[in-house]
């Protein structure tokens, strides 16, 4: 395992880190169970095979992953670096942040973490919540007090607001945000950081599974391999979170992060080309830069023209549609259907989209494939 | 007029300027679910109809000839 250091800290953490937002789990009636003993097993082989950053948080798998995977690094705490996050949603008023380490330490029966981070903020976040309350003061205040070893953020918005983050806050060790063959939007951005001396961890090097898609949609020769050497072979680029799913998987991700050879430039502009040109067949031209926001209906749109191009682009139709369901359904707020039409996204938008009837062509077609799948499917079944 | 409309709309979201034969199995031209999908939203917006559930399975609108037969019904009935 090749080791990289995490911006301006003094640690040195492995090129391959471990997600824990994906580990197995059975279902038994309507709940969730974590397969301990396959996490055990894992995290034992992880550890063996050099992988010592570990990323946490406290929704995934149903909310246990967080406290299953602490048990099994016990033996190893001292050799591995454990982070975990929270959400601005969850930080109300002052004194909230260090209410909340609190408990995610209780919870994990930890006395630190190595990281701590602001999960997944935008710039909205950022001012209205974390500067509006003062939580920059209180991380440090964590810190201080040996809560939290050292501060980032994860982050979910336009490269803009990154910069502005970083400019503004000078706390921030590290940043984690997403990078992939299919959404270099950051790419600039990684490199900015980097050069602040943020440590930069990256997140859905697969784009969240889109490119396991099957060979014939994603491009002839793109492999898992092509992915993840991809952006762990960027040079801004510290650690590379994936979220393993088994052991198999685990292997295959220690097996490609070991490869000693980088990438070659030639290949990743193959590559590049490949996925440019897979986009240039969706109908809808989002480029996910977000400058159509802030709707005031809160609908994020990039999203729902992102869950559009799975299923039409990449054939991922059970993956968007389920997707596409969650957020209509739990995610009311960002629900598709409270577009009124203000328009005062289409003035914003850089590919001069006509967003409003995009949404709503998008909305159609998820209804109609919801149709399709329960009512092809049901008839299906009965023959 | 409506086989003439289904057969436009068919060739746009199977792009393909190949003359479909009126019974070809679409699936061999490159019909797939989402295609499927997608030539069902435009044959409801064409004809001002809602295509019933029973017909959301591709082997029974899997041919320009089948299309033909349900819009047709469709329309009869309205």
């Amino acid at each position: 395992m090749k080791y990289n250091y995490l911006g301006n800290t003094d640690i040195k953490v492995s090129k391959l880190g471990f997600g824990v937002a994906r580990l197995p789990e059975k279902k038994v009636g309507k709940d969730y169970y974590l397969e301990k003993n396959i996490v055990r097993k894992m995290v034992e082989t992880a550890v063996e095979r050099g992988i010592n950053y570990f990323d946490s948080g406290n929704i995934y798998c149903h909310g246990q992953s967080q406290r299953v995977v602490a048990e099994a690094l016990k033996p190893y705490r001292d050799k591995v670096y454990l982070a975990n996050k929270v959400m601005p949603k969850d930080l109300n008023k002052k004194g909230d942040l260090i209410k909340k380490i609190t408990i995610l330490l209780d919870e994990t029966h930890q006395k630190y973490f190595d990281f701590f981070y602001f999960w997944g903020i935008n710039r909205k976040d950022f001012d209205g919540i974390i500067l509006k309350n003062d939580f920059l003061q209180e991380a440090l205040d964590a810190k201080r007090k040996g809560l939290i070893n050292h501060i980032g953020f994860s982050f979910h918005d336009a490269p803009s607001a990154m910069q502005y983050i970083i400019d503004i806050a000078d706390i921030f060790e590290t940043v984690i945000c997403q990078y992939n063959l299919l959404d270099r939007t950051n790419e600039k951005m990684i490199e900015y950081a980097s050069k602040k001396g943020l440590g930069v961890i990256i997140m859905s090097p697969l784009a969240g599974g889109t490119l396991l898609a099957p060979e014939k949609y994603k491009g002839e020769s793109v492999t898992v391999e092509d992915a993840m050497k991809f952006v762990m072979d960027n040079p801004n680029v510290a650690c590379t979170l994936t979220g393993i799913n088994s052991q198999n998987e685990l292997l295959q991700n220690i097996q490609i992060a070991e490869i000693e050879e980088p990438i070659s430039k030639k290949r990743i502009q193959y590559l590049i080309n490949i996925m440019d040109n897979m986009k240039k067949k969706s109908k809808i031209n989002c480029t996910g830069c977000n400058y159509c926001q802030p709707c005031p209906q809160k609908i994020n749109i990039s999203n729902y023209f992102n869950l559009y191009m799975l299923a039409d682009v990449y054939k991922l139709n059970k993956i968007a549609l389920d997707s596409y369901n969650y957020c209509v359904d739990i995610e009311k707020e960002e629900d598709i259907s409270k577009c009124v039409g203000c328009r005062q996204c289409v003035d914003r938008c850089t590919q001069h989209i006509d967003i409003p009837i995009q949404l709503e062509k998008v909305k159609k077609f998820f209804e109609t494939l919801n149709r399709f799948y329960i009512y092809g499917k049901a008839t299906e079944e009965r023959q | 007029m409506v086989l003439l409309k289904i057969k436009k709309i068919v060739n746009e979201i199977l792009s393909t300027n190949i003359s479909i034969k009126d019974d070809s199995d679409l699936q061999e031209f490159g019909m797939d679910s989402i295609k499927f999908v997608q030539i069902i939203i435009a044959l409801e917006d064409e004809f001002k109809c809602e295509i019933p559930e029973e017909f959301f399975l591709m082997e029974k609108m899997n041919s320009v000839d089948k299309i033909e037969r349900v819009i047709s019904k469709l329309l009869e009935e309205k």
